[in-house]
């Protein structure tokens, strides 16, 4: 049983390797696809939505034992060649990526126009062909490593065996441009008068619920920052004080707005939505918020007088 | 390629060469390099006349103390958009990189391209957006990065190559389509040509600012391709309006057919941010601003 991410093909030939070596005594061989999310590992493992399993004949049934098993879990069991199971779990990233590809365009043309994304998306996802589960959150580019791995694979095979996968670079190019998103926000917000004004960063996680900074965007900020007083909190993630001499990393959401001339909150954990905009104002020395995925209330930041930033509508 | 500093701490160069420093480019660079004192080296195509093979010994014996060079003499399309031009700038650009292995002082090299390198649909554009010249202007620039960047990577010298937008600055003067000409036209009373209703966006950006850019990447001994343009883009109408608001009075405005279609050219400017953080660009308003009252002042 192969649990583990593999290329396509990788399954196929171990199980002629296998043969070869032991004529006559050909063990069964399975490649079953795990789609764990960050985050969220345990009810996925345990609530999976079926189970895509990988045999050397998906005619052939399964043993008896590991059937039992996976029929435990009350879920559709697909039995399919080793590389469509293979190429399965690369697909449905690629299916993600896509989604999301599409939500951060149409979320910066809303951004343009005045439209809102958040009140596109809903409308999207009742739509059957999409689907309410339907990736749609506009992000700041793809993190995390997993996504990119498979399309670095894609690419790879498009290329071995010469099909066309150029709408891969596509996406790959418009995830690292999402990805600065933030940056481009600061520069364009940064006080003309002041010569070294400090910035505060909430969240440095790459997603909420976990401590991975992997292609974080928070991590790409900071590195674009290096010439300016950052201070930084996240509730997981321990910044390393050698590599980031200008960053203060402070022991709450709070103290990274005190004297803040521009405050971004890169990671939309729970505790910043507890975050009281009066007190962000109160602290602050100058009004400015970027908060991409909207984790504070928007409106009573905009109420109280800040210069407010999301992904996907007007500015404020 | 992403843009790398070699000097950690940022310093002048010692003394800089300027090639093609009569013109719009290199005059505001000499400017800027003398209101700094920083020893500068300014060369014309009088003195160096780079088409003619004895300039590569020129260069040799007039830049030997230069440990840094910008390369911005060209013949620009103003001169021709010829195959003959084209030629003629391969030609001066052969010569400066055969006489780069005898500049003993050397330590780096930044070049002026263009955005012209990039295909005309490309949007927004970037550093990583694929260069696919429609002129042989852009084709010409593309030509001479490689050179350089072959020539200088046997030498071990960092090359900086800029490709700045559409620039603007009283002191341009090839009067092309943008905010020169169309300041010009207010000056002298003349109506403003636009094509169509004047409705492409471009990223106009004000002289000062690639000098500024320049002389950033000369401190930090940078290397690598960066884009020189605002991140706004505007169209030329927004332009025409925006010259009679600081000039307050009316630009009388005539249309003439265009030949294609409308054409936006946007910038990322990420890498420039990410590169030289504390740059901040003039906006064009206060460009604007800035050429009206240096042409009332020349003109």
């Amino acid at each position: 049983m192969i649990l583990s991410q593999i290329s396509p093909g990788f399954t196929r030939k171990l199980d002629s390797h296998l043969s070869e070596n032991a004529p006559g005594l050909r063990p069964p061989l399975f490649c079953q696809v795990e789609t764990l999310v960050f985050g969220n590992a345990v009810e996925r493992a345990l609530r999976p939505e079926r189970f895509i399993v990988g045999c050397r004949n998906p005619e052939e049934k399964l043993p008896t034992s590991y059937e039992e098993l996976l029929r435990s879990f009350d879920c559709k069991i697909l039995r399919v060649r080793y590389e469509s199971a293979e190429l399965a779990k690369i697909s449905i990233n690629v299916c993600l990526v896509a989604s999301i590809g599409v939500a951060n365009m149409m979320a910066e043309i809303c951004e343009q126009i005045g439209a809102d994304w958040s009140e596109i998306a809903p409308a999207l996802k009742m739509d059957r062909r999409i689907g309410q589960y339907a990736y749609l959150t506009p992000g700041l580019g793809i993190s995390g490593g997993n996504i990119e791995r498979d399309l670095v694979t894609v690419q790879k095979l498009a290329r071995e065996r010469g099909t066309d996968a150029s709408i891969v670079g596509a996406w790959v190019a418009n995830s690292a441009y999402r990805k600065h998103w933030v940056l481009r926000k600061i520069h364009e917000h940064l006080p003309t008068k002041s010569s070294q004004p400090t910035i505060g960063i909430c969240g440095l996680a790459y997603k909420p619920n976990t401590k991975s900074t992997k292609n974080s965007p928070a991590i790409s900020v900071l590195e674009a920052l290096r010439t300016f007083a950052v201070k930084v909190y996240d509730p997981k993630v321990v910044l390393d004080d050698q590599k980031f001499v200008n960053v203060c990393q402070v022991g709450s959401a709070l103290e990274t707005c005190i004297g803040a001339d521009i405050l971004a909150i890169m990671t939309p954990w729970a505790e910043f939505e507890q975050l009281e905009p009066r007190a962000i104002y109160r602290n602050m020395n100058t009004p400015v918020i970027i908060d991409p995925f909207r984790a504070l209330n928007a409106e009573n930041c905009i109420e109280l007088g800040f210069s407010y930033h999301m992904l996907g509508a007007r500015s404020f | 390629m992403t843009v790398e500093h070699h000097s950690l701490e940022p310093c002048d160069p010692r003394c800089v060469a300027v090639l093609g420093a009569g013109g719009f480019v290199g005059s505001d660079l000499m400017a800027s390099l003398t209101a700094d004192e920083v020893s500068g080296i300014p060369s014309l195509s009088t003195d160096v006349d780079l088409l003619s093979s004895q300039s590569v010994a020129l260069i040799t014996k007039r830049f030997e103390d230069a440990d840094a060079l910008v390369f911005v003499a060209a013949l620009t399309p103003d001169k021709g958009k010829d195959i003959t031009t084209f030629m003629n700038n391969l030609v001066m650009c052969q010569h400066l990189c055969r006489s780069l292995d005898s500049l003993e002082n050397l330590r780096h090299v930044v070049y002026i391209s263009s955005d012209a390198v990039y295909a005309e649909d490309a949007n927004p554009l970037s550093e990583s957006s694929p260069c696919n010249p429609g002129s042989f202007h852009g084709m010409m620039h593309l030509a001479r990065e490689l050179m350089l960047s072959e020539s200088l990577k046997e030498l071990s010298v960092p090359l900086l190559v800029l490709r700045p937008s559409l620039l603007y600055g009283a002191s341009d003067t090839h009067n092309g389509y943008g905010p020169n000409r169309f300041a010009r036209n207010l000056f002298s009373g003349e109506p403003v040509k636009l094509f169509g209703k004047g409705e492409e966006k471009r990223d106009h950006v004000y002289i000062r600012d690639l000098t500024e850019l320049v002389r950033e990447g000369l401190r930090h001994r940078s290397s690598g391709v960066l884009n020189v343009a605002t991140g706004t883009s505007y169209s030329f109408l927004e332009v025409v309006e925006m010259i009679a608001s600081e000039a307050g009075q009316e630009l009388v405005v005539e249309n003439l057919p265009r030949s294609g279609g409308i054409m936006h050219c946007h910038f990322d400017v990420t890498e420039m941010r990410r590169a030289f953080p504390k740059f901040r660009s003039t906006f064009l308003s206060a460009g604007i601003a800035a050429t009206l009252e240096d042409l009332q002042l020349t003109e």
